[in-house]
Protein backbone atom coordinates (compact mmCIF):
# COMPACT_ATOMS: atom_id res chain seq x y z
CA UNK A 1 0.00 0.00 0.00
CA UNK A 2 1.21 3.23 -1.17
CA UNK A 3 1.16 6.33 1.59
CA UNK A 4 1.05 9.17 -0.35
CA UNK A 5 3.16 12.60 0.73
CA UNK A 6 4.42 15.87 -0.68
CA UNK A 7 7.90 17.40 -0.69
CA UNK A 8 8.12 21.38 -0.81
CA UNK A 9 11.45 22.54 -2.42
CA UNK A 10 11.34 26.21 -0.35
CA UNK A 11 14.73 26.94 -2.55
CA UNK A 12 12.34 26.72 -5.35
CA UNK A 13 9.58 28.44 -4.22
CA UNK A 14 8.93 31.85 -5.28
CA UNK A 15 5.61 32.68 -3.32
CA UNK A 16 3.43 32.95 -6.66
CA UNK A 17 0.25 31.85 -4.47
CA UNK A 18 -0.37 29.47 -7.87
CA UNK A 19 -1.29 26.48 -5.65
CA UNK A 20 -3.45 28.52 -3.46
CA UNK A 21 -5.20 29.58 -6.33
CA UNK A 22 -5.33 26.24 -8.44
CA UNK A 23 -6.78 24.37 -5.31
CA UNK A 24 -9.48 26.89 -5.15
CA UNK A 25 -10.22 26.68 -8.62
CA UNK A 26 -10.20 23.09 -8.32
CA UNK A 27 -11.98 21.91 -5.07
CA UNK A 28 -14.26 24.99 -5.04
CA UNK A 29 -13.24 26.50 -1.90
CA UNK A 30 -16.11 28.97 -0.42
CA UNK A 31 -14.75 32.49 -0.26
CA UNK A 32 -12.46 33.20 3.18
CA UNK A 33 -11.44 29.68 3.10
CA UNK A 34 -7.96 28.25 1.63
CA UNK A 35 -7.26 24.98 2.16
CA UNK A 36 -3.86 25.63 0.60
CA UNK A 37 -1.26 28.80 2.06
CA UNK A 38 1.42 29.98 1.11
CA UNK A 39 2.75 32.06 4.62
CA UNK A 40 4.60 34.90 3.67
CA UNK A 41 7.20 36.69 5.88
CA UNK A 42 10.51 38.01 6.71
CA UNK A 43 13.26 37.44 9.15
CA UNK A 44 16.33 39.46 10.08
CA UNK A 45 16.79 43.11 10.81
CA UNK A 46 17.60 46.01 8.11
CA UNK A 47 19.80 45.96 6.14
CA UNK A 48 20.19 42.15 6.29
CA UNK A 49 16.37 40.82 5.71
CA UNK A 50 15.56 38.19 3.78
CA UNK A 51 12.12 37.23 2.80
CA UNK A 52 10.84 33.35 3.48
CA UNK A 53 7.86 31.65 1.97
CA UNK A 54 6.25 28.60 3.74
CA UNK A 55 3.39 26.57 1.13
CA UNK A 56 1.27 24.95 3.71
CA UNK A 57 -1.50 22.24 2.30
CA UNK A 58 -2.86 19.81 5.22
CA UNK A 59 0.27 17.59 6.51
CA UNK A 60 -2.30 14.76 6.22
CA UNK A 61 -0.66 13.29 9.82
CA UNK A 62 0.62 9.88 10.12
CA UNK A 63 -1.08 10.57 14.01
CA UNK A 64 -3.32 13.08 12.63
CA UNK A 65 -4.51 15.28 16.13
CA UNK A 66 -7.28 16.36 13.96
CA UNK A 67 -8.78 12.50 13.78
CA UNK A 68 -7.56 11.79 17.36
CA UNK A 69 -9.83 14.66 18.54
CA UNK A 70 -12.83 13.71 16.42
CA UNK A 71 -16.00 12.75 18.23
CA UNK A 72 -18.18 11.25 15.40
CA UNK A 73 -15.86 9.85 13.26
CA UNK A 74 -15.75 12.25 10.58
CA UNK A 75 -12.50 12.85 10.48
CA UNK A 76 -10.72 9.90 9.06
CA UNK A 77 -7.67 8.41 7.56
CA UNK A 78 -7.67 6.87 4.68
CA UNK A 79 -5.04 3.18 4.36
CA UNK A 80 -2.76 5.04 1.93
CA UNK A 81 -2.40 8.13 4.83
CA UNK A 82 -5.02 10.56 3.44
CA UNK A 83 -6.79 12.35 5.92
CA UNK A 84 -10.39 13.14 5.09
CA UNK A 85 -13.34 14.51 6.59
CA UNK A 86 -16.96 12.90 5.75
CA UNK A 87 -19.26 16.21 5.63
CA UNK A 88 -21.79 13.74 6.33
CA UNK A 89 -20.79 12.90 9.53
CA UNK A 90 -19.41 16.00 10.79
CA UNK A 91 -21.60 17.82 13.72
CA UNK A 92 -19.92 20.77 13.44
CA UNK A 93 -17.96 20.56 16.57
CA UNK A 94 -14.60 22.20 15.39
CA UNK A 95 -12.34 20.55 17.90
CA UNK A 96 -10.24 19.11 15.24
CA UNK A 97 -9.72 23.04 14.10
CA UNK A 98 -8.70 23.99 17.35
CA UNK A 99 -6.39 20.33 17.60
CA UNK A 100 -4.72 21.08 14.09
CA UNK A 101 -1.38 22.39 15.40
CA UNK A 102 -1.07 23.86 11.38
CA UNK A 103 -4.18 25.57 11.26
CA UNK A 104 -5.15 23.64 8.26
CA UNK A 105 -8.71 23.23 8.79
CA UNK A 106 -11.48 25.53 8.26
CA UNK A 107 -14.90 25.77 9.61
CA UNK A 108 -17.43 26.62 6.88
CA UNK A 109 -19.52 28.93 8.38
CA UNK A 110 -22.20 30.38 6.11
CA UNK A 111 -22.38 30.16 2.25
CA UNK A 112 -21.23 33.16 0.79
CA UNK A 113 -20.65 33.81 -3.18
CA UNK A 114 -17.93 35.22 -4.70
CA UNK A 115 -20.09 36.86 -7.29
CA UNK A 116 -23.75 38.89 -7.38
CA UNK A 117 -26.75 37.16 -7.33
CA UNK A 118 -27.37 35.70 -10.97
CA UNK A 119 -24.10 33.29 -11.12
CA UNK A 120 -24.22 30.18 -10.02
CA UNK A 121 -21.45 29.80 -6.71
CA UNK A 122 -18.65 27.72 -8.17
CA UNK A 123 -18.31 26.27 -5.19
CA UNK A 124 -21.84 24.26 -6.51
CA UNK A 125 -20.70 24.70 -10.14
CA UNK A 126 -20.44 20.79 -11.38
CA UNK A 127 -18.57 19.77 -8.36
CA UNK A 128 -20.34 16.27 -7.96
CA UNK A 129 -19.54 15.77 -11.44
CA UNK A 130 -16.19 16.29 -11.44
CA UNK A 131 -15.60 14.01 -8.12
CA UNK A 132 -14.85 16.93 -5.76
CA UNK A 133 -17.61 16.20 -2.67
CA UNK A 134 -20.18 18.94 -2.04
CA UNK A 135 -19.10 21.37 0.42
CA UNK A 136 -21.43 21.59 3.60
CA UNK A 137 -22.35 24.83 5.63
CA UNK A 138 -21.74 23.99 9.31
CA UNK A 139 -19.10 21.35 8.75
CA UNK A 140 -14.94 21.45 8.68
CA UNK A 141 -13.28 21.17 5.32
CA UNK A 142 -9.74 20.96 4.04
CA UNK A 143 -7.21 20.20 2.04
CA UNK A 144 -7.68 16.30 0.33
CA UNK A 145 -5.09 16.26 -1.33
CA UNK A 146 -6.77 15.82 -4.42
CA UNK A 147 -7.62 12.59 -3.27
CA UNK A 148 -10.43 12.45 -6.34
CA UNK A 149 -7.68 13.09 -8.92
CA UNK A 150 -5.85 10.13 -6.91
CA UNK A 151 -8.43 7.86 -7.09
CA UNK A 152 -9.62 8.71 -11.07
CA UNK A 153 -6.15 8.45 -12.29
CA UNK A 154 -5.27 5.33 -10.42
CA UNK A 155 -8.42 3.88 -12.40
CA UNK A 156 -6.88 4.63 -15.60
CA UNK A 157 -3.86 2.93 -14.93
CA UNK A 158 -1.82 6.13 -13.97
CA UNK A 159 0.73 6.70 -11.19
CA UNK A 160 -0.20 9.78 -9.00
CA UNK A 161 2.85 12.20 -8.33
CA UNK A 162 4.28 11.35 -11.74
CA UNK A 163 1.03 11.31 -14.39
CA UNK A 164 -0.63 14.52 -14.35
CA UNK A 165 -3.90 13.76 -14.42
CA UNK A 166 -3.50 11.85 -10.85
CA UNK A 167 -1.60 14.79 -9.12
CA UNK A 168 -2.73 17.04 -7.12
CA UNK A 169 -3.59 20.57 -8.53
CA UNK A 170 -1.01 22.82 -6.43
CA UNK A 171 1.41 20.06 -8.02
CA UNK A 172 0.26 20.61 -11.33
CA UNK A 173 0.38 24.54 -10.94
CA UNK A 174 3.33 25.18 -10.04
CA UNK A 175 5.78 27.45 -12.08
CA UNK A 176 9.32 26.40 -10.06
CA UNK A 177 8.32 22.66 -9.32
CA UNK A 178 8.89 23.47 -6.17
CA UNK A 179 6.26 20.67 -5.34
CA UNK A 180 6.36 16.78 -5.84
CA UNK A 181 3.98 14.81 -5.27
CA UNK A 182 4.21 10.42 -4.46
CA UNK A 183 4.36 7.57 -1.80
CA UNK A 184 6.73 7.69 1.00
CA UNK A 185 6.82 3.91 1.21
CA UNK A 186 8.50 3.26 -1.86
CA UNK A 187 12.28 4.19 -1.42
CA UNK A 188 12.59 4.73 -5.16
CA UNK A 189 10.39 7.44 -5.51
CA UNK A 190 11.23 11.14 -5.98
CA UNK A 191 9.17 12.62 -2.89
CA UNK A 192 11.47 9.49 -0.94
CA UNK A 193 14.71 9.94 -2.59
CA UNK A 194 14.63 13.98 -2.03
CA UNK A 195 13.87 13.71 1.42
CA UNK A 196 17.15 11.58 1.89
CA UNK A 197 19.78 13.41 -0.33
CA UNK A 198 18.28 17.25 0.63
CA UNK A 199 17.44 16.34 4.38
CA UNK A 200 13.79 17.10 4.31
CA UNK A 201 12.12 18.06 7.94
CA UNK A 202 8.84 18.20 8.83
CA UNK A 203 7.05 21.29 10.17
CA UNK A 204 6.73 20.99 14.39
CA UNK A 205 8.22 17.66 14.44
CA UNK A 206 8.34 17.48 18.56
CA UNK A 207 4.55 17.12 18.88
CA UNK A 208 5.14 13.73 17.39
CA UNK A 209 2.72 14.19 14.57
CA UNK A 210 4.66 12.58 12.02
CA UNK A 211 3.51 14.90 9.15
CA UNK A 212 3.43 13.65 5.54
CA UNK A 213 4.46 16.91 4.05
CA UNK A 214 7.99 17.21 4.01
CA UNK A 215 10.22 20.66 3.38
CA UNK A 216 13.38 20.93 1.83
CA UNK A 217 15.88 23.43 3.33
CA UNK A 218 16.44 26.53 1.65
CA UNK B 1 -3.03 32.41 12.69
CA UNK B 2 -2.04 32.99 16.67
CA UNK B 3 -4.94 33.76 19.69
CA UNK B 4 -7.67 30.86 18.36
CA UNK B 5 -10.64 32.10 17.27
CA UNK B 6 -12.42 29.12 16.98
CA UNK B 7 -14.12 28.57 20.27
CA UNK B 8 -16.39 31.69 21.10
CA UNK B 9 -18.27 32.80 23.89
CA UNK B 10 -21.06 30.40 23.89
CA UNK B 11 -18.30 27.65 24.83
CA UNK B 12 -16.95 29.80 27.03
CA UNK B 13 -20.52 30.05 28.78
CA UNK B 14 -20.98 26.68 28.22
CA UNK B 15 -17.83 25.52 30.39
CA UNK B 16 -18.73 27.81 33.02
CA UNK B 17 -22.16 26.64 33.65
CA UNK B 18 -21.08 23.46 33.63
CA UNK B 19 -18.86 24.33 35.81
CA UNK B 20 -20.91 26.20 38.16
CA UNK B 21 -24.11 23.39 37.91
CA UNK B 22 -21.82 20.59 38.95
CA UNK B 23 -20.08 23.15 41.54
CA UNK B 24 -23.74 23.80 43.22
CA UNK B 25 -24.85 19.57 43.19
CA UNK B 26 -21.66 19.03 45.19
CA UNK B 27 -22.70 21.72 47.46
CA UNK B 28 -26.11 20.13 48.10
CA UNK B 29 -25.24 16.56 48.08
CA UNK B 30 -22.15 17.18 50.78
CA UNK B 31 -24.41 19.14 52.72
CA UNK B 32 -26.75 16.25 52.42
CA UNK B 33 -24.51 13.67 53.73
CA UNK B 34 -23.51 16.14 56.34
CA UNK B 35 -27.17 16.07 58.21
CA UNK B 36 -29.46 18.41 59.31
CA UNK B 37 -27.34 21.37 60.10
CA UNK B 38 -26.98 22.43 56.71
CA UNK B 39 -30.58 21.35 55.56
CA UNK B 40 -30.87 24.91 53.54
CA UNK B 41 -28.20 24.27 50.96
CA UNK B 42 -29.30 20.59 50.69
CA UNK B 43 -32.43 21.47 47.94
CA UNK B 44 -31.53 24.68 46.47
CA UNK B 45 -27.89 22.73 45.73
CA UNK B 46 -29.86 19.85 43.82
CA UNK B 47 -32.10 22.34 42.16
CA UNK B 48 -29.75 24.70 40.78
CA UNK B 49 -27.05 21.58 38.81
CA UNK B 50 -28.88 19.99 36.37
CA UNK B 51 -30.53 22.88 35.27
CA UNK B 52 -27.56 24.98 34.77
CA UNK B 53 -25.37 22.49 33.43
CA UNK B 54 -28.40 21.36 30.63
CA UNK B 55 -28.36 25.49 30.29
CA UNK B 56 -24.70 25.07 29.20
CA UNK B 57 -25.37 21.65 27.26
CA UNK B 58 -28.13 23.74 25.03
CA UNK B 59 -25.21 26.22 24.56
CA UNK B 60 -22.93 24.18 23.15
CA UNK B 61 -25.65 22.51 20.97
CA UNK B 62 -26.01 25.72 19.60
CA UNK B 63 -22.73 26.30 18.87
CA UNK B 64 -22.67 22.81 16.77
CA UNK B 65 -22.39 23.75 12.54
CA UNK B 66 -24.95 20.80 12.58
CA UNK B 67 -26.76 20.52 15.55
CA UNK B 68 -29.09 17.70 14.28
CA UNK B 69 -26.34 15.35 14.24
CA UNK B 70 -25.33 16.01 17.74
CA UNK B 71 -26.64 12.11 18.22
CA UNK B 72 -23.38 11.02 16.55
CA UNK B 73 -21.23 12.25 19.61
CA UNK B 74 -23.03 9.88 21.52
CA UNK B 75 -21.53 7.07 18.96
CA UNK B 76 -17.87 6.66 19.64
CA UNK B 77 -17.08 6.44 23.35
CA UNK B 78 -13.52 5.50 23.21
CA UNK B 79 -13.04 8.39 20.34
CA UNK B 80 -12.43 11.93 21.76
CA UNK B 81 -12.83 13.66 25.04
CA UNK B 82 -15.92 15.20 23.34
CA UNK B 83 -17.64 12.01 23.61
CA UNK B 84 -16.79 11.22 27.26
CA UNK B 85 -17.80 14.59 28.08
CA UNK B 86 -20.77 14.22 26.28
CA UNK B 87 -21.45 11.08 27.74
CA UNK B 88 -20.49 12.19 31.80
CA UNK B 89 -22.77 15.14 31.23
CA UNK B 90 -25.54 13.53 29.97
CA UNK B 91 -25.83 10.88 32.96
CA UNK B 92 -25.29 13.77 34.90
CA UNK B 93 -28.09 16.01 33.55
CA UNK B 94 -30.61 13.09 33.78
CA UNK B 95 -29.76 11.39 37.53
CA UNK B 96 -30.13 15.43 38.77
CA UNK B 97 -33.24 15.86 37.50
CA UNK B 98 -34.40 12.16 38.55
CA UNK B 99 -32.97 13.74 41.79
CA UNK B 100 -34.54 16.72 41.66
CA UNK B 101 -38.33 14.90 40.73
CA UNK B 102 -37.36 12.98 44.04
CA UNK B 103 -37.56 16.24 45.89
CA UNK B 104 -40.76 17.83 44.37
CA UNK B 105 -42.63 14.57 44.12
CA UNK B 106 -43.64 14.62 47.49
CA UNK B 107 -45.53 18.14 47.10
CA UNK B 108 -47.50 16.59 44.52
CA UNK B 109 -48.10 13.11 45.14
CA UNK B 110 -47.53 12.42 48.76
CA UNK B 111 -47.12 8.72 48.37
CA UNK B 112 -44.04 8.95 46.48
CA UNK B 113 -41.48 9.19 49.18
CA UNK B 114 -37.73 8.21 48.30
CA UNK B 115 -36.42 7.90 51.83
CA UNK B 116 -33.27 10.02 52.41
CA UNK B 117 -31.11 7.21 52.33
CA UNK B 118 -31.99 6.35 48.61
CA UNK B 119 -31.76 10.16 48.43
CA UNK B 120 -28.39 10.06 49.39
CA UNK B 121 -27.15 7.13 47.43
CA UNK B 122 -28.44 8.82 44.36
CA UNK B 123 -26.53 12.26 45.79
CA UNK B 124 -23.12 9.92 45.88
CA UNK B 125 -23.17 8.28 42.47
CA UNK B 126 -24.29 11.07 40.60
CA UNK B 127 -21.89 13.47 42.81
CA UNK B 128 -19.11 11.36 40.88
CA UNK B 129 -20.81 12.83 37.74
CA UNK B 130 -20.89 16.26 38.98
CA UNK B 131 -16.90 15.87 39.68
CA UNK B 132 -16.39 14.12 36.24
CA UNK B 133 -18.49 17.11 34.87
CA UNK B 134 -16.39 20.11 36.39
CA UNK B 135 -13.10 18.05 35.80
CA UNK B 136 -14.30 17.38 32.11
CA UNK B 137 -14.44 21.35 31.55
CA UNK B 138 -10.79 21.18 32.08
CA UNK B 139 -9.92 18.55 30.09
CA UNK B 140 -11.49 19.51 27.19
CA UNK B 141 -9.18 22.23 26.80
CA UNK B 142 -6.02 20.40 28.48
CA UNK B 143 -5.56 17.60 25.88
CA UNK B 144 -4.89 20.28 23.06
CA UNK B 145 -1.71 19.98 22.36
CA UNK B 146 -1.79 22.01 19.87
CA UNK B 147 -2.41 25.11 22.19
CA UNK B 148 0.89 24.90 24.93
CA UNK B 149 -1.26 27.58 27.13
CA UNK B 150 -3.72 24.75 27.82
CA UNK B 151 -1.75 21.44 27.83
CA UNK B 152 -0.66 21.43 31.32
CA UNK B 153 -2.44 19.45 34.17
CA UNK B 154 -2.84 22.98 36.10
CA UNK B 155 -5.87 23.85 33.61
CA UNK B 156 -8.10 20.96 34.94
CA UNK B 157 -7.27 21.58 38.41
CA UNK B 158 -8.18 25.56 37.91
CA UNK B 159 -11.53 24.43 36.25
CA UNK B 160 -12.12 21.89 38.92
CA UNK B 161 -11.23 24.29 41.93
CA UNK B 162 -13.62 27.42 40.24
CA UNK B 163 -16.20 24.93 39.62
CA UNK B 164 -16.45 23.89 43.16
CA UNK B 165 -16.06 27.79 44.08
CA UNK B 166 -18.37 29.06 41.61
CA UNK B 167 -20.89 26.41 42.49
CA UNK B 168 -21.05 27.40 45.73
CA UNK B 169 -21.31 31.25 44.81
CA UNK B 170 -24.60 30.39 43.12
CA UNK B 171 -25.71 28.60 46.63
CA UNK B 172 -25.04 31.52 48.46
CA UNK B 173 -26.49 33.78 45.81
CA UNK B 174 -29.50 31.99 45.49
CA UNK B 175 -29.60 31.63 49.80
CA UNK B 176 -29.04 35.09 49.79
CA UNK B 177 -32.00 35.96 47.10
CA UNK B 178 -34.55 33.63 48.82
CA UNK B 179 -34.51 36.34 51.57
CA UNK B 180 -36.54 38.81 49.49
CA UNK B 181 -38.86 36.47 47.53
CA UNK B 182 -39.47 34.73 50.87
CA UNK B 183 -38.79 36.08 54.02
CA UNK B 184 -40.67 34.55 56.24
CA UNK B 185 -39.29 30.90 55.66
CA UNK B 186 -35.68 32.65 56.04
CA UNK B 187 -36.63 34.24 59.38
CA UNK B 188 -37.83 30.98 59.91
CA UNK B 189 -34.93 28.90 60.31
CA UNK B 190 -32.39 31.69 60.83
CA UNK B 191 -30.30 29.54 62.44
CA UNK B 192 -29.63 26.70 60.12
CA UNK B 193 -29.27 29.39 57.37
CA UNK B 194 -26.40 31.24 59.35
CA UNK B 195 -24.97 28.40 60.11
CA UNK B 196 -24.59 27.16 56.21
CA UNK B 197 -23.36 30.59 54.92
CA UNK B 198 -20.56 30.22 56.95
CA UNK B 199 -20.04 27.11 56.47
CA UNK B 200 -19.87 27.84 52.76
CA UNK B 201 -17.44 30.50 53.61
CA UNK B 202 -15.34 28.70 55.76
CA UNK B 203 -15.35 26.10 52.64
CA UNK B 204 -14.63 28.70 49.76
CA UNK B 205 -11.84 30.39 51.60
CA UNK B 206 -9.57 27.39 50.96
CA UNK B 207 -10.63 26.79 47.64
CA UNK B 208 -10.05 30.88 46.73
CA UNK B 209 -6.39 30.67 48.16
CA UNK B 210 -6.34 27.49 46.40
CA UNK B 211 -7.54 28.92 42.96
CA UNK B 212 -4.68 31.70 43.54
CA UNK B 213 -2.18 29.86 43.93
CA UNK B 214 -2.75 27.50 40.95
CA UNK B 215 -3.92 30.24 38.89
CA UNK B 216 -0.28 31.69 39.66
CA UNK B 217 1.50 28.75 38.65
CA UNK B 218 -0.07 28.54 35.71
CA UNK B 219 0.80 31.71 34.73
CA UNK B 220 4.42 31.46 36.19
CA UNK B 221 5.57 28.41 34.75
CA UNK B 222 3.24 29.32 31.13
CA UNK B 223 5.36 32.33 30.67
CA UNK B 224 8.46 30.41 31.04
CA UNK B 225 7.36 28.15 28.78
CA UNK B 226 7.44 27.53 25.07
CA UNK B 227 7.13 31.04 23.39
CA UNK B 228 3.24 30.43 22.39
CA UNK B 229 2.17 29.76 25.65
CA UNK B 230 4.41 33.16 26.75
CA UNK B 231 2.34 34.90 24.81
CA UNK B 232 -0.79 33.99 26.05
CA UNK B 233 -0.01 35.17 29.31
CA UNK B 234 1.40 38.04 27.72
CA UNK B 235 -1.80 38.85 26.27
CA UNK B 236 -3.70 38.16 29.84
CA UNK B 237 -2.07 39.80 31.97
CA UNK B 238 -0.55 42.95 30.13
CA UNK B 239 -2.43 42.46 26.47
CA UNK B 240 -5.96 42.73 25.04
CA UNK B 241 -6.85 40.53 28.15
CA UNK B 242 -5.11 42.42 30.79
CA UNK B 243 -8.29 44.62 32.53
CA UNK B 244 -10.61 41.90 32.09
CA UNK B 245 -8.41 39.71 33.89
CA UNK B 246 -6.80 41.63 37.06
CA UNK B 247 -9.92 43.27 37.17
CA UNK B 248 -12.44 41.07 36.45
CA UNK B 249 -10.94 37.50 37.36
CA UNK B 250 -8.53 38.43 40.10
CA UNK B 251 -9.88 41.38 41.45
CA UNK B 252 -14.12 41.06 41.71
CA UNK B 253 -13.48 37.03 41.26
CA UNK B 254 -11.14 36.26 44.07
CA UNK B 255 -9.81 38.90 46.40
CA UNK B 256 -13.60 40.81 47.10
CA UNK B 257 -15.53 37.25 47.46
CA UNK B 258 -12.15 35.84 50.06
CA UNK B 259 -12.41 39.50 51.50
CA UNK B 260 -15.74 39.73 52.27
CA UNK B 261 -16.05 36.29 53.75
CA UNK B 262 -13.27 36.23 56.11
CA UNK B 263 -14.85 39.68 57.42
CA UNK B 264 -18.49 37.74 57.53
CA UNK B 265 -16.42 35.26 59.73
CA UNK B 266 -14.81 37.53 61.45
CA UNK B 267 -18.17 39.53 62.53
CA UNK B 268 -19.52 35.72 63.58
CA UNK B 269 -22.78 36.66 65.57
CA UNK B 270 -22.69 40.63 65.14
CA UNK B 271 -23.60 40.50 61.64
CA UNK B 272 -27.84 40.38 61.57
CA UNK B 273 -28.99 37.81 59.25
CA UNK B 274 -29.79 39.87 56.81
CA UNK B 275 -26.72 41.51 56.28
CA UNK B 276 -25.04 38.05 56.22
CA UNK B 277 -27.43 37.72 53.18
CA UNK B 278 -26.87 40.34 51.37
CA UNK B 279 -23.34 40.29 51.82
CA UNK B 280 -23.89 36.28 50.42
CA UNK B 281 -25.69 37.99 47.45
CA UNK B 282 -22.43 40.33 46.48
CA UNK B 283 -20.69 37.41 47.43
CA UNK B 284 -22.10 35.19 45.03
CA UNK B 285 -22.16 37.17 42.04
CA UNK B 286 -18.78 38.31 42.48
CA UNK B 287 -17.81 34.69 42.50
CA UNK B 288 -19.83 34.33 39.32
CA UNK B 289 -18.75 37.17 36.93
CA UNK B 290 -15.29 36.03 37.93
CA UNK B 291 -15.53 32.63 37.38
CA UNK B 292 -17.48 33.24 33.62
CA UNK B 293 -14.68 36.04 33.14
CA UNK B 294 -11.95 33.36 34.16
CA UNK B 295 -13.40 30.82 31.54
CA UNK B 296 -13.63 33.23 28.63
CA UNK B 297 -10.26 34.90 28.94
CA UNK B 298 -8.84 30.85 29.28
CA UNK B 299 -10.50 30.48 25.91
CA UNK B 300 -10.07 33.51 24.17
CA UNK B 301 -5.93 33.43 24.97
CA UNK B 302 -5.50 29.99 24.06
CA UNK B 303 -2.55 30.40 21.17
CA UNK B 304 -2.14 28.08 18.71
CA UNK B 305 1.63 26.78 17.61
CA UNK B 306 0.82 27.33 14.43
CA UNK B 307 1.66 30.73 15.54
CA UNK B 308 5.12 30.10 15.84
CA UNK B 309 5.52 28.85 12.07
Amino acid sequence: MARYGMVIDLKRCIGCQACTVACKAENFVPPGIKWNRVLDYTTGKYPNVSRHFLPMPCMHCVNAPCVQVCPTGASYKRADGIVLTDYDKCMGCRYCDIACPYDRRYFYEEKVSYFPPGFIPPEEFKSDLLGVKAHQVGTVQKCTFCVHRIDAGIQKGLMPGVDWEASPACVNACPTGARIFGDLDDPDSEVSRLIVSRRGYQLLPELGTEPSVYYLPV
Amino acid sequence: MGLQDVWGPLIAWYLFLAGVGAGAYLVGVVADYLGERYRPLVKLGIYLGAPLVAIGSLLLLLDLGAPLRAWRGFLRPQSSMISVGIIIISVFIILGAIHIAALLAPRFFPRWQLSGRAQRWLGGINGLFALGTAIYTGLLLGVVKAVPFWNTPMLPLLFLVSALSTGMGAVVLVVGLRRWVTPAAVEAEAGPVTESVHALSRTDIPLIVTEVLVLFFLLFIMAASRSTAAESVRYLVAGGYAVAFWLGVVVVGLLVPVTLEAWSLMQERRLSLERLLDLGVVTGLCLLVGGMILRYAVVAAGASVSLTL
